[in-house]
């Protein structure tokens, strides 16, 4: 048997059977879906919660423009000393001017005794009536259906025209659907990869501080070697994936792949994730060993981690124009275009050009063949470096130079 | 019969440090071979080009009669070495014994076979950090015999086992020379390899100081001196330089021209009790010294 696959099968073996592998495979769907599901939740609740001193207790106002209609809820006063004084004995949680010049200028003060925050501090905590009760006061000449109308000026009624100019087929609802699955998939991507590279990355370092290397060097050479780990620890981050798509179907994102996600989605996704696997898997691996432990593979590896990880800055493009051309270039740089291209398609399986998947993959295919070819070199040289970490130009030269 | 190892004027150098300067040296099949020197002499930068783990800068290297290259005939002890420190002890000796080239029902039985041989049999189901690491030292060395190869390479092989081990280990070689199968073995403490060695190559600095079977090193060190147990005083015989007592014996160092037979014969003239009388051989160690400092 080709000795890659001893290595592959023996990594693989030994990958799966660690507990870390099955808790993070079992356990981090979950925890993903909890965050994503409470931390809108929670951001709610927290802004509720620091508003509540304000909102609990009626508000007071101060009419300096004269033109205010009564209102039930609200509590008038003749000055602002009187309304100050109301309010830091807590008789009302805020109080509002508006000055005598309000109709021309817009402004009002709104006075409460809470600080600023980050998340509030620009949206003043007003009960949610104010501003049809400012309306009904600058209109009450006005008939009640022209206020209605000021109130809510239209109520829009969309419709998407296709290329024949008959309204497209694919309603709102299902675009929603298709832009959670593609984040789940792009999320999804990103952290099988990651995840599988990291597990490379510390099985090398691990086996670099046990000096245990010099003796399977004997058996097995560096190239095939490295191509094993990278055959058997993608094999067990093919496996997290699968679990993680098939946990996904029963978890927050089950209605929208139901209705949306294509097996072709689905071939492409485990397409890119093999290549961007190897890709980035090899360069961690060449670059890593370059490291003397741990930390130091970590820190000589983490540059790869972060180019991957740039797409994530631009998902809101990615959302709004996925066949802009920000998302095409991101598709074509090799160490963006697993997860831009995959998530392009599933956000717009009919507008993403066939080209562009081929060229992307013509281009990642290259790209990691050449990942291929300058970290088996830097592996090699760096499997045996004990002690000291090489400089720059002794890396370039391991990378120019077959040995 | 050609030689199981051959090296021919080898250099290898590190930036401006030269590590090996000019080596050679040959060994042949079925031979235990000493490749000894001080620790930093180049021994190991020496094995690893043997097994083609850095390339030499100029000269030839030809192992069981090919260039150097990964070989399921060849056992591998370096001198920097561990295992999977998480894994158990079986698992890892499957693992080196199928990239050795072992079939895998075939891996299975050796990895008995040899835990067994080297005593740790009850631990194949232990993770490899729960032994010491003296058993640890004897798991690598399982691992090495498990493919039985036709060359063994031991860099310090004795290195952290304690006396009992040694001679355990030293046992084994033996059992694998008498099959036929050639051992390198690499050490700085000469005292331990020279006893098992048919020839040795003496490194120091990166440069072979001597090379050749070890009892004729020892001969041609020899000062002229020899090993007596005696009756007799023998420190005022007109022959004598000096004495030593050497455990039992007395170490007498005869004068310059001074025939050790005639000296025996004198003695036993003398009617003096001679129950033993040899030669007295210098140590390598003793050889070592001699070289480097006559260098």
């Amino acid at each position: 048997m080709n000795k890659a696959w001893i290595v592959a099968r023996h990594e693989f073996l030994t990958t799966v059977r660690r507990v870390w592998f099955v808790v993070v495979t079992l356990v981090f769907p979950l925890v993903f879906g909890g965050i994503a599901l409470g931390m809108g939740k929670v951001a709610k609740s927290a802004v509720e919660e620091s508003q509540a001193s304000v909102r609990e207790k009626p508000m007071g106002y101060v009419d300096d423009w004269g033109g205010l209609v009564a209102h039930q809820t609200y509590r008038k006063f003749a000055g602002e000393a009187d309304a100050k004084k109301a309010l830091l004995e807590r008789q009302i949680g805020s109080y509002i001017i508006l000055p005598k010049d309000y109709l021309a200028s817009g402004e009002i003060r709104v006075a409460t005794l809470r600080k600023p925050t980050l998340m509030t501090s620009h949206t003043p905590p007003l009960p949610d009536g104010v501003e049809g009760w400012l309306l009904d006061s600058i209109l009450k000449t006005t008939d009640k259906e022209s206020i209605a109308r000021a109130k809510r000026p239209f109520i829009p009624r969309q419709v998407f025209l296709d290329e024949t100019g008959n309204p497209s087929t694919e309603d709102q609802k299902e675009t929603e659907q298709r832009a959670l699955a593609a984040y789940a998939f792009f999320i999804l991507l990103l952290t099988s990869i990651f995840t599988s590279s990291a597990y490379l990355l510390q099985g090398m370092a691990e086996e670099k501080e046990n000096r245990v290397l010099e003796m399977v060097l004997s058996s097995i050479k560096p190239d095939q070697l490295m191509m094993g780990k990278l055959m058997g620890l993608g094999a067990a981050g093919l496996l997290q994936m699968t679990i993680w798509t098939l946990m996904s179907f029963i978890g927050v994102v089950y209605s929208a792949i139901q209705f949306v996600i294509s097996p072709a989605a689905f071939a492409l996704c485990f397409i890119y994730f093999l290549l961007g696997y190897i890709l980035f898997g090899s360069l961690m691996l060449g670059f890593g060993s370059l490291g003397t432990n741990l930390r130091e593979s970590q820190q000589m590896a983490s540059i790869w981690s972060f180019i991957g990880a740039t797409p994530a800055f631009i998902v809101i493009a990615l959302f709004e124009a996925p066949q802009g051309t920000i998302a095409r270039i991101f598709s074509y740089v090799p160490f963006t275009s697993p997860t831009t291209m995959m998530f392009r398609y599933v956000v717009d399986p009919k507008g993403t050009p066939l080209l562009d998947i081929i060229a992307s993959m013509v281009i990642l295919l290259t790209s990691t063949w050449l990942a291929i070819q300058i970290s088996a070199r830097l592996y090699r040289a760096g499997l045996l470096l004990y002690g000291k970490r090489p400089g720059p130009k002794e890396i370039w030269r391991w990378m120019v130079n077959a040995r | 019969m050609a030689a199981a190892l051959e090296v021919r004027g080898v250099t290898k150098a590190y930036g401006t440090k030269v590590a090996v300067d000019s080596a050679s040296f040959s060994v042949g099949q079925g031979e235990i071979f000493g490749l000894l020197g001080p620790n930093g002499a180049g021994k190991s930068s020496l094995i690893r080009m043997v097994m083609d783990i850095i390339r030499p800068d100029s000269g030839e290297i030809r192992v069981l009669g090919a260039p150097p290259g990964v070989s399921e005939r060849i056992g591998y002890l370096p001198e920097e070495r561990g295992l999977y420190q998480r894994q158990r002890v079986g698992d890892v000796l499957q693992f080196l014994g199928e990239l050795k080239g072992l079939e895998r029902h075939v891996a299975q039985r050796r990895v008995d076979q040899y835990l067994d041989r080297v005593g740790l049999l009850e631990t194949k189901k232990k993770k490899m950090r729960e032994l010491s690491k003296g058993m640890q030292q004897k798991v690598q060395i399982a691992a090495v015999l498990l493919p039985e190869p036709t060359l063994m390479i031991l860099d310090e092989p004795f290195e952290g086992l304690d006396p009992v081990n040694r001679v355990l280990i030293n046992d084994i070689m033996k059992e694998f020379a008498a099959k036929g199968a050639t051992i390198v073995l690499s050490s700085h403490r000469m005292d331990q390899v020279e006893e098992m060695c048919r020839s040795v190559f003496l490194i120091n600095k990166g440069k072979g100081m001597l090379s050749g079977e070890v009892r004729e090193i020892k001969q041609r060190f020899a000062d002229n001196s020899v090993l007596l147990e005696t009756d007799r005083d023998v420190a005022a015989h007109p022959a004598v330089a000096r004495t030593e007592p050497k455990g039992h014996a007395t170490r007498v160092w005869l004068k310059d021209g001074e025939p050790p037979e005639k000296f025996l014969a004198g003695l036993i003239a003398d009617g003096a009790t001679v129950s033993r009388y040899e030669r007295a051989l210098p140590s390598m160690d003793d050889v070592f010294l001699k070289v480097v400092t006559s260098s």
